[in-house]
């Protein structure tokens, strides 16, 4: 018998066996009675209140500890599909040189000790405790990149991508070099991250030391590699990142917060709202200045989150507009 | 599943009516269930992916158009669901508020694990779960729903070659650990 017939044979003889059990009959209606009752509750509010229904699976980048800090400037928002993002500056998140160079020395000591493709959860609250953010952890990676265009484009197949990865960007001048999963400069970490911010708590309470702990994650637990880098670098050895974050079924509520050194700047680009944002005290990349250009778009099975990143200091604003556009 | 005409109900219910969604819960339950249980990464997960399943089918059934097929949108919901459970951030936290929430509500786990114990007896069922959970997505459409490749396309939303290559790879690991399972026997002298 091949092995399909055995299959279906396996499916067929199993079935009468496999029946739902009358306890989760109970469960269930136990649900849907709450669900109704919450339904009930907020049909009367909605009348009250016209309160906008906000369905959030939510990952919170920075959390504010109460939301009442003076001085808080928005800088942009945009919603689109399964994606909306907030971006406010405010001076409590402002690092000096010399925390942003530990910082940065300490993210790539972390990464020097990660195998290609790993992420850690990094745990460092004497420098994060600044911060007015309630998970005093950050992600990084080691990604592990892919030379040949034709082995990402397949990687990328079997994620379901079915976006196309340009050849060069700003007509040639930009060369494909690799592509990764995950992004080199907003690492995605896993479920498991409370749980190892809890064992590295326990830790770091018997160490004298200022050093930062890390943990390794495991990023298939959360929205799986829903974030893709294909690199283009020029002959000078200056560097693109064209990254996609891919949201299907899973949706994302971002609260983004930033010193107010950062520059913002929106643009109408091919008929696309376009977000300009250049961070001076980038934690990631070659230098501690991080510029992006991001815009969103529905597609038919989901939202994706688009930007053309760079750590180059010798990039301009005007170049980064020219490779958005040069886009196909 | 028991034939009735789902697009009444599933707009009654989605207008609040509890006898509607009681009767579609009724019709689908062992169907979701089964579905469920060879589609899901852990035996000991299904029931809380059926209770997700049944929210959402709550949430969506306004979206459900009478020309589309009740059996493929419904198994297209159960897949996105399975999928979304190995993803969602959160779900810890809804496990510890449901336990909470159905504290005085007997959940019979007992019940369920004598009921896992006696379909595993098929061999080549417990093979099924050591593949990959986008293979096995595939294998149970396939072989289970009896879908064809180009519907399981339509469902998944992903090419019809990207569904070809998961059918091929996941047969030729079936078949190979299979052999080996039954090559052993016959190495031990096993009898039936």
């Amino acid at each position: 018998m091949s092995i399909e017939q055995k299959l279906a044979e396996a499916f067929k003889c199993n079935e009468s066996s496999l029946e739902c059990p009358p306890s989760l009959d109970t469960r269930i209606m136990a649900e849907y009675d709450r669900m109704a009752m919450n339904t009930r509750r907020n049909s009367i509010m909605k009348k009250k209140l016209s309160m906008p229904k906000v369905a959030i699976i939510a990952l919170v980048v920075a959390v504010l500890c109460g939301f009442a800090y003076s001085g808080t400037k928005f800088l942009y928002s945009d919603s689109k599909g399964h994606f909306s993002i907030r971006l406010q500056s405010n001076e409590a998140f402002t690092l000096d040189s010399g925390t942003l160079e530990k910082v940065r020395n300490s993210i790539k000591a972390v990464q020097e000790q990660l195998a290609p493709g790993e992420t850690a959860v990094v745990y460092y609250p004497e420098v994060f405790s600044q911060l007015p953010i309630d998970i005093p952890v950050i992600g990084v990676s080691n990604l592990q990149y892919i030379f040949d265009a034709q082995q990402w484009k397949a990687v990328l197949e079997e994620y379901d991508v079915t976006e196309t990865v340009p050849e060069s960007l700003l007509a040639g001048a930009y060369e494909f070099e690799a592509g990764a999963v995950n992004s080199p400069f907003y690492p995605m970490t896993g479920l498991d991250t409370m749980d190892l911010l809890d064992e590295m708590k326990v830790e770091k309470k018997n160490m004298n030391e200022d050093k930062p702990l890390w943990r390794l994650t495991d990023i298939s637990t959360f929205p799986e590699h829903s974030v893709y880098t294909s690199v283009y670098r020029d002959t000078n050895g200056e560097a693109l990142y064209f990254i996609w974050q891919v949201f299907n079924d899973s949706s994302m509520k971002v609260e983004s917060f930033t010193s107010p050194s950062t520059e913002y700047v929106e643009f109408d680009l091919n008929s696309k709202k376009v977000h300009y944002v250049k961070n001076n005290e980038s934690l990631f990349g070659e230098s501690t200045v991080l510029q992006s250009m991001m815009w969103i778009e529905e597609k038919d099975n989901g939202t994706i989150v688009y930007s053309i990143e760079t750590d180059s200091v010798n990039m301009t604003k005007e170049k980064l507009i020219e490779a958005v556009k040069s886009l196909p | 599943m028991k034939k009735i005409d789902y697009s009444l109900w599933l707009i009654r219910m989605s207008q609040g009516d509890e006898e509607a969604f009681r009767t579609v819960y009724e019709v689908t339950r062992d169907h979701a269930y089964r579905l469920i249980y060879y589609l899901s990464p852990s035996k000991e997960d299904v029931g809380d992916i059926m209770s997700e399943v049944y929210i959402e089918l709550l949430r969506s059934a306004e979206k459900y158009r009478p020309e589309q097929s009740f059996i493929s949108w419904f198994n297209g919901l159960i897949v996105r669901q399975v999928r979304n459970w190995k993803r969602k951030s959160w779900r810890h936290f809804r496990i510890v508020e449901k336990v909470k929430m159905l504290a005085d509500v007997p959940f019979d786990r007992k019940a369920e694990a004598r009921l896992s114990t006696i379909s595993d007896q098929m061999e080549l069922l417990p093979i099924l779960r050591t593949l990959p959970h986008k293979a096995r997505e595939v294998v149970v459409l396939r072989y289970y729903q009896d879908c064809s490749l180009e519907e399981i396309a339509d469902m998944l939303n992903i090419p019809i070659g990207t569904v070809k290559s998961r059918h091929h790879h996941a047969l030729r690991q079936l078949r190979n650990r299979f052999d080996e399972i039954d090559g052993g026997k016959e190495r031990t002298g096993y009898v039936y």
